[in-house]
């Protein structure tokens, strides 16, 4: 995600975060959707169901699936899908978010971070912690939803797509226990987007 | 055979007085093939009943085990050490077997001498060529090695024992295209999708065989992970010393391990038997190909070692567990409670 777009003619941002939807959707649909983010719109078939994230998935053999929970997830705005994310566990314990991808029209208005507070929200207290592998650009907005990168972890490499593209990742941790921190980081951010509905 | 007509589940390997020790599969299904991008591909391993007697003593009993099972065998010799090891003890367990050597244009490892009858099979790449996009059509697998030596499995006229698999392990805390330490070490077991697309080609053909003699028995497979050099390469990735690209995968680790357990050999990766500069970039366009055929295949399967040591009675290491300490346990199924999201798991709030 980035800055700096304009909110679509017409519409009233104010009220886009109110009128927001969250569904769970299809994977197959979720890929073709979400292909943008790693530049994979002619690949989509090579959009994996699961990923292992370096060693974040703690199951194995059967449990693959049959306890691994993948929630393919879009936020809808009047009818129209606008952003998509996942979110799945990787232990009993904790969860990870897969792709968090806004149209470039819709940034910088809280539905991204709306849409990852309702895929964390699904999950039962227990899954106390949640990863996400952050582009170096996007840490500063992933520190502000509450996420934190992840101590001994440095940026790595990461294939997009793109031929002999390469982008930096680093792994941010999430600690549900800070959920009000969480909440005060969005109030912050509104504060950087008065017209958010509080 | 096409995809379209594999059956969704195709004949396990007959177990030799047990369970089988080594299961892979798609979603809910073991030991079939895939049939939607969308599956999940996973492999499970099978706990140990007793110590393991060391990676010589383990691959005779499970040469011995699978002879039982397979009568008498053809060793498809790619040029690995599975088939080298499997040739050398045959003749000296008294096994019925014979190995079955190929040659592409001329090119190819020579037969071992191994006291063992021996045919050679000369090829031409156009056939390889043909067989592979079969191959990768009923197997789903767009490797032009694994179709090398499923080829030569094909020309088996008794049970074949492919010389193909090795005990790949991983460490994700290294970068290895920067050549950095990423992260703390966080050790699995990696089982590419294309490692089982032989398995699934004999399946498809009905073909009598063995092609994952590395996993056959449970104690093998604990012997292998509890050599000196896989525990040597365990200790030097956990203390994050080793230079990154060392640490990052045992390739090295496993031919030190092949020639501990037998000095005799010469052992060699199977690709190193082909080294031919031409054939191998023949064999990689042969791999894209393949893949245009047949895409996917490529999903790879990680048993973190913290969880596979333990259920195979190895003792782990310290500093192993970490990766439960971040990303938390997985407990037993019968106290997990439910699992999916919204519902209330024992003792868990509704959201």
């Amino acid at each position: 995600m980035s800055d700096g777009h304009e909110t679509p003619a017409g519409a009233r941002p104010g009220a886009a975060r109110e009128r927001l939807r969250f569904h769970e959707i299809d994977f197959a649909l979720w890929r073709r959707e979400i292909a943008p983010l790693w530049h994979m719109e002619g690949a989509v078939h090579l959009v994996a169901p699961l990923v292992n994230g370096y060693g974040q998935l703690q199951y194995c053999g059967r449990e693959i699936h049959a306890r691994v929970r993948h929630v393919p997830l879009a936020a809808e705005l009047d009818g129209t899908r606008i952003a998509w994310t996942s979110i799945y566990n990787i232990s009993d314990e904790a969860l990870r978010l897969r792709g968090i991808y806004v149209l470039p029209e819709w940034r910088s208005n809280g539905v991204g971070r709306s849409l990852v507070a309702h895929a964390i929200s699904l999950w039962p207290g227990r899954f106390g912690r949640v990863f996400l592998y952050a582009r170096l650009g996007n840490v500063g907005r992933y520190r502000r939803w509450g996420f934190e990168i992840v101590p001994g972890h440095v940026p790595r490499s990461h294939r997009t797509g793109i031929e002999g593209g390469q982008e930096r990742i680093v792994q941010m941790m999430l600690r549900r226990a800070t959920e009000e921190a969480v909440d005060r980081a969005g109030a912050d951010a509104r504060g950087a987007a008065p017209w958010l509905p509080p | 055979m096409s995809a379209a007509t594999l059956p969704a589940a195709l004949p396990p390997p007959e177990p030799a007085g047990r369970g089988p020790a080594f299961l892979f599969g798609f979603d809910g299904e073991a030991f079939a093939s895939r049939r939607s991008p969308a599956q999940r591909y996973w492999t499970e391993y099978a706990p140990a009943s007793r110590a393991h007697r060391g990676l010589a003593a383990e691959f005779a009993l499970a040469l011995v085990d699978a002879a039982g099972r397979l009568g008498r065998m053809e060793i498809a010799w790619a040029g690995g050490p599975v088939g080298l090891a499997a040739a050398a003890l045959a003749p000296r367990l008294g096994l019925p077997a014979r190995v079955l050597s190929l040659s592409i244009d001329g090119l190819g490892p020579p037969t071992p001498m191994t006291g063992l009858p021996a045919r050679r099979i000369e090829a031409r790449f156009e056939e390889l060529e043909g067989f592979a996009l079969g191959f990768a059509r009923a197997a789903g697998c767009g490797n032009a090695w694994a179709a090398l030596s499923a080829f030569a499995a094909s020309h088996a006229q008794w049970p074949v024992l492919a010389d193909h698999g090795e005990v790949r392990l991983l460490n994700h805390g290294i970068d290895e295209r920067l050549g950095i330490v990423a992260a703390p070490a966080s050790l699995a077991l990696v089982d590419n999708e294309g490692f089982t697309a032989i398995d699934r080609w004999l399946g498809a053909e009905r073909r009598p065989g063995e092609a994952q003699l590395l996993r056959r028995t449970p104690e093998l497979v604990a012997a292998q992970l509890d050599s000196p050099s896989s525990r040597g390469w365990m200790a030097d990735a956990l203390a994050g010393g080793a230079p990154a690209l060392r640490a990052w995968t045992n390739h090295a680790a496993r031919g030190s391990m092949w020639r501990r357990a037998f000095p005799g050999l010469r052992h060699a990766e199977p690709r190193a038997a082909w080294p031919d500069p031409a054939f191998r970039a023949r064999m990689q366009r042969l791999s894209l190909r393949m893949r245009r055929a047949r895409p996917g295949c490529a999903t790879q399967h990680f048993t973190p070692l913290h969880r596979l040591l333990p259920r195979l009675g190895l003792e782990v290491p310290p500093g192993l567990d970490e990766d439960a300490r971040l990303y938390g346990r997985v407990e037993m199924p019968a106290a997990a409670g439910a699992l999916e999201p919204g519902s209330s798991g024992a003792g868990e709030e509704a959201p």
